[in-house]
């Protein structure tokens, strides 16, 4: 398989350890990106088995996919496909986990279902069950439930896709017409933002769809079910690629980083990839049409109360696509924010998709790690572009005791736009 | 007792090694409990994680120790000294003489996790710190305060503290600001009974005769260091960083030779050869000149008026010298790229071929351009690709001789090519090695660059402070020097 040939470049030299956030935390060799390629490159000389050693998966598994090590590696080894070449196969012989068949394939897979969960989560929190769980009493023997209810934002609306209609135009003639992409987080923790962020792009003359779409795919492609991803992307696909549109959006990086990689989920040799290759171009960061194709006129926002914002970036939007001033650009336009920078900004989150449900120990470190960081920069606002960051940062921020607000910054923008306005 | 694989690169590191277990189920328990089960690890696949360095070497130990604290780390050093267990210390495990790996089973003692900065004087101008700290995470504190710890191996992103003692590293910066012992003032040391001791200024009675030299470039083999007491330097005020490209390596070499008789004392100067500059150029995508046969990075710290003199000076020496170009850094970002590029080069050999043999000779500064010469040479007549790049101020050679692990053929040209370059660096008057450590890639060596007296005081040395010959055992010394296990002497 051609993702194996990166192992032949890796000569060891350890360079990973400086970014890769488990080995930040963990300082153990099997939580490198030099390790875990150890270990596929010994499975795939056929010395060990997994069969016999499934060990090895379970140690592929703890790989976030985050590509720090990726771009930091002197000989470019990309780890993050060999890990996924390594779940595929492993996949192919063991079969979805439970754990994996409920979560990706019973849920992220149907819209419906995860729409009738939240239904349950709103239910849950407004009850106040929520406090007897943060009792005193039960505190100690609930950790575990502690560490997932704290994923659960105080307040949570009901799923966006109910909120919004499917086509949404402008007063004016259009400037163009955009494909919003509504994402399964987006769509169940994120109504909030994608409700402003929808507002702001109509008023600033963008037609914008919603059609139905599946879940894009990408957390299947993290546990190497090929299968799955391909059905979602070839459902997707003749949704989002229409001729009449310019451009296609969403709040989340990852799937923005999903659908501009289409041509590889549908299948990297099949006539599919080659029609849809030349529309992936389309598809683009919100931050960034909003900096490029819109333009921030700074000179028509209203002023907002001085803060102190700070911004993590994902990695699918840095690594993946590149964004990287965008996000910050608009911060700095708004006038009353200020941009301080953490430490560390471009290190992953460890929410990493499901990582936070199937990995609660590592991925709660290395969130509380970057909690550290974000109080240390002085900022009182966070801003974080993909509402799985969010959701993340927000549970590690509740569980340092820390009342942040976490908003997009296309949603600072929007705070700061004449209301109604119109270009 | 158990003898490792011989030194290949491939291949599983347990199978087919089933010698008789040095260690009994107490040892293993006992140590479970003082370090907590998740840093005992003894799994097979968690051996196999600790059985290689950034070296060839590849040997399994047969448990692996990652103390959380010094105390924990005396406990374990303690324990070990019960059971006669052999400890192969390890930091980051970037080693490239094959320092950090097991070459006789028993333990590996990582220090990885002790790695916390302990405390910053900026009166006296001292860090103490634990020695797992990483040199780069070192240099981030310290930056904040105008200072820094000049020493830089390539390898500063991952390499310890520790690991920077033990192979007494220099780095790009040692032409200037000298090599990690300049800078340690004193060392904590678990010896290897599992006594602590103190040494230079962090000795209560300071009067003492100061040990703290001896454990530099020791390879773990005499002591291990908890501790270390960090002199640190002011960031210079101001610098310039400039390229120079050439048509011959020859060139390259001749302008560092004139650089330094002209007594210009720079901050780094660094050679790349053609294929290094290539490799680099794919990674970072910095507008290399792709057709140059050398290219060499000069930087030169200090102030003002006295700063611009010496770099006319450097331009002119290496215009003089027959330079094709010569440019300055125009501003901080490109310094940082240019240095970004030179600290990868050893990673990006695997963009040439998966493997790599890294050697660390030193030669007399005139003889530099020669001995470049001479490596080509080498290469050439054993049809092995030897990339050529050296901390060339203080005639340090790194060349990287690249080969395909699944070819032994070609493993054994480059084997016999390296002996060559080993050869004739002696003759030139100079040294195995200047940071990378003897560790096994360069034992049957030692008998060459050494007299008979000078190893025996070295033996002698080993047999004090480590008479069973537990601690990186197999290391350095050869056999006929060396007590313990893979040694022939009985203390
Ligand atoms: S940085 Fe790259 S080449 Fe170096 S050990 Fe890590 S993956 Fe391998
Ligand atoms: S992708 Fe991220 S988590 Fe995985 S090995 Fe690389 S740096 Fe580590």
């Amino acid at each position: 398989m051609s993702d194996y040939r990166e192992i032949q470049r890796c000569n060891r030299c350890g360079f990973c350890q400086s970014v890769c956030p488990t080995y930040g935390q963990s300082r153990m060799e099997a939580q490198s990106a030099r390790g875990r390629i150890r270990l596929v490159r010994l499975l795939n000389d056929g010395q060990y088995d997994w069969r016999r050693d499934p060990g090895i998966a379970e140690k592929v598994d703890d790989c976030l996919l985050c590509r720090a090590c990726v771009v930091n590696c002197p000989a470019s080894v990309a780890t993050d496909r060999i890990m996924l070449a390594a779940r595929r196969d492993f996949l192919e012989i063991k079969g979805l986990s439970l754990f994996q068949r409920l979560v990706y394939r019973g849920a992220l897979s149907h819209r419906e279902r995860l729409e009738r969960a939240s239904t349950l989560m709103r239910l849950y929190e407004k009850s106040g069950a929520r406090n007897i769980l943060y009792s005193r009493v039960l505190r100690r023997t609930l950790d575990r439930l502690i560490y997932f209810d704290s994923f659960l934002p105080a307040g949570l609306e009901a799923p966006a896709r109910g909120q919004l209609p499917e086509i949404v135009r402008p007063r004016g003639p259009a400037r163009f017409k955009a494909v919003f992409f509504l994402g399964c987080a987006s769509n169940v923790f994120g109504a909030r933002t994608v409700r402003s962020l929808v507002n702001y792009l109509v008023s600033r003359g963008v037609e914008l769809h919603l059609p139905k779409v599946a879940c894009c795919g990408e957390p299947h492609r993290t546990t190497g079910d090929e299968r799955e991803v391909r059905r979602l992307a070839a459902k997707n696909i003749p949704l989002i690629f229409k001729d009449n549109f310019d451009f296609i959006i969403t709040d989340c990086s990852t799937c923005a980083h999903a659908l501009a990689h289409y041509d590889q989920f549908i299948g990297e040799e099949t006539p599919e990839a080659e029609k849809v290759r030349p529309l992936l171009a389309r598809v683009k960061d919100v931050n960034t049409l909003v900096v490029e194709e819109l333009g921030l006129e700074p000179d028509r926002l209203r002023p907002l109360p001085a803060t102190k914002v700070t911004y993590h970036d994902s990695c699918h939007a840095l690594r993946g696509l590149g964004v990287k001033s965008a996000p910050r650009e608009i911060i700095k336009a708004v006038p009353g924010l200020t941009l301080v920078e953490m430490k560390a900004a471009d290190s992953c989150c460890g929410g990493a998709g499901s990582y936070g449900f199937s990995h609660p120990e590592m991925s709660g470190r290395i969130a509380a790690a970057k909690v550290r960081n974000i109080q240390d920069s002085g900022a009182d606002t966070l801003a974080v572009s993909c509402p799985a960051c969010t959701l993340q940062l927000g549970a590690g921020l509740r569980r340092a005791g820390l009342e942040l607000p976490v908003l997009h910054p296309v949603e600072l923008l929007a705070a700061a736009a004449p209301t109604g306005a119109q270009t | 007792m158990k003898t490792g694989p011989a030194p290949v690169y491939g291949g599983s590191a347990v199978s087919g090694n089933q010698g008789e277990s040095m260690l009994n189920r107490d040892f293993i328990k006992e140590a479970g409990q003082i370090v907590g089960r998740d840093h005992c690890l003894g799994g097979i696949l968690d051996i196999e994680l600790y059985s290689y360095d950034s070296s060839p070497f590849i040997h399994p130990p047969e448990l692996v120790i990652l103390p959380g604290t010094v105390e924990e780390l005396r406990q374990i050093v303690r324990l070990a000294a019960r059971h006669q267990a052999p400890l192969t210390p390890r930091g980051a495990g970037t080693s490239l003489s094959g320092g950090a790996v097991a070459r006789h089973g028993g333990v590996v003692l990582a220090v990885t996790r002790l790695n916390r900065v302990l405390e910053l004087d900026l009166l006296a101008e001292t860090v103490l710190v634990e020695s797992g700290l990483v040199n780069l995470d070192l240099q981030n504190y310290l930056e904040p305060y105008g200072y820094m710890f000049p020493p830089d191996p390539a390898s500063q992103k991952a390499a310890t503290l520790a690991g920077n003692i033990a192979e007494n590293a220099g780095g790009i910066k040692g032409v200037k600001y000298g090599i990690t012992k300049h800078h340690v003032l004193g060392l904590e040391l678990v010896l290897a009974d599992g006594a602590l001791v103190r040494t230079g200024a962090l000795a209560e009675r300071a009067a003492a005769p100061d040990s703290t030299g001896l454990f530099m470039a020791s390879e773990g083999a005499l002591a291990l260091v908890s501790k270390a007491l960090l002199k640190i330097t002011p960031l210079p005020r101001d610098y310039r960083t400039i390229s120079a490209v050439f048509d011959d390596l020859g060139k390259s070499g001749r302008a560092v030779s004139e650089i330094i008789s002209a007594g210009i004392l720079p901050t780094a100067l660094e050679i790349m050869d053609h294929q290094l500059i290539v490799a680099l150029e794919d990674y970072l995508h910095l507008g290399f000149p792709l057709d140059a046969e050398a290219m060499l990075l000069i930087e030169i710290d200090g102030l003002g008026p006295e700063l611009d003199r010496q770099m006319k000076a450097v331009f002119e020496i290496c215009e003089k010298v027959g330079a094709a170009g010569v440019s300055l850094a125009r501003d901080l970002a490109e310094r940082d790229q240019l240095w970004l590029a030179r600290r990868s080069g050893n990673g990006a050999m695997g963009r040439i071929k998966p493997a790599t043999i890294v050697q660390d000779v030193t030669v007399p500064i005139d003889q530099l351009p020669a001995m470049l010469s001479r490596v080509q040479e080498i290469s050439r007549r054993h049809e092995v690709t030897i990339v050529q790049m050296a901390h060339a101020g203080d005639g340090n050679l790194h060349p990287h001789l690249l080969y395909d692990p699944y070819d032994q053929a070609e493993y054994q040209r480059c084997l016999e090519a390296g002996h060559e370059i080993f050869d004739d660096a002696l003759k030139a008057g100079g040294a195995l090695t200047g940071e990378h450590g003897i560790g096994l890639e360069k034992i049957e060596f030692m008998d060459k660059q050494f007299s008979r007296e000078e190893l025996e005081f070295m033996s002698e040395i080993k047999k004090i402070l480590d008479p069973e010959g537990r601690l990186n055992p197999g290391k350095v010394l050869p056999a006929h020097y060396l007590p313990g296990p893979g040694g022939e002497v009985s203390a």
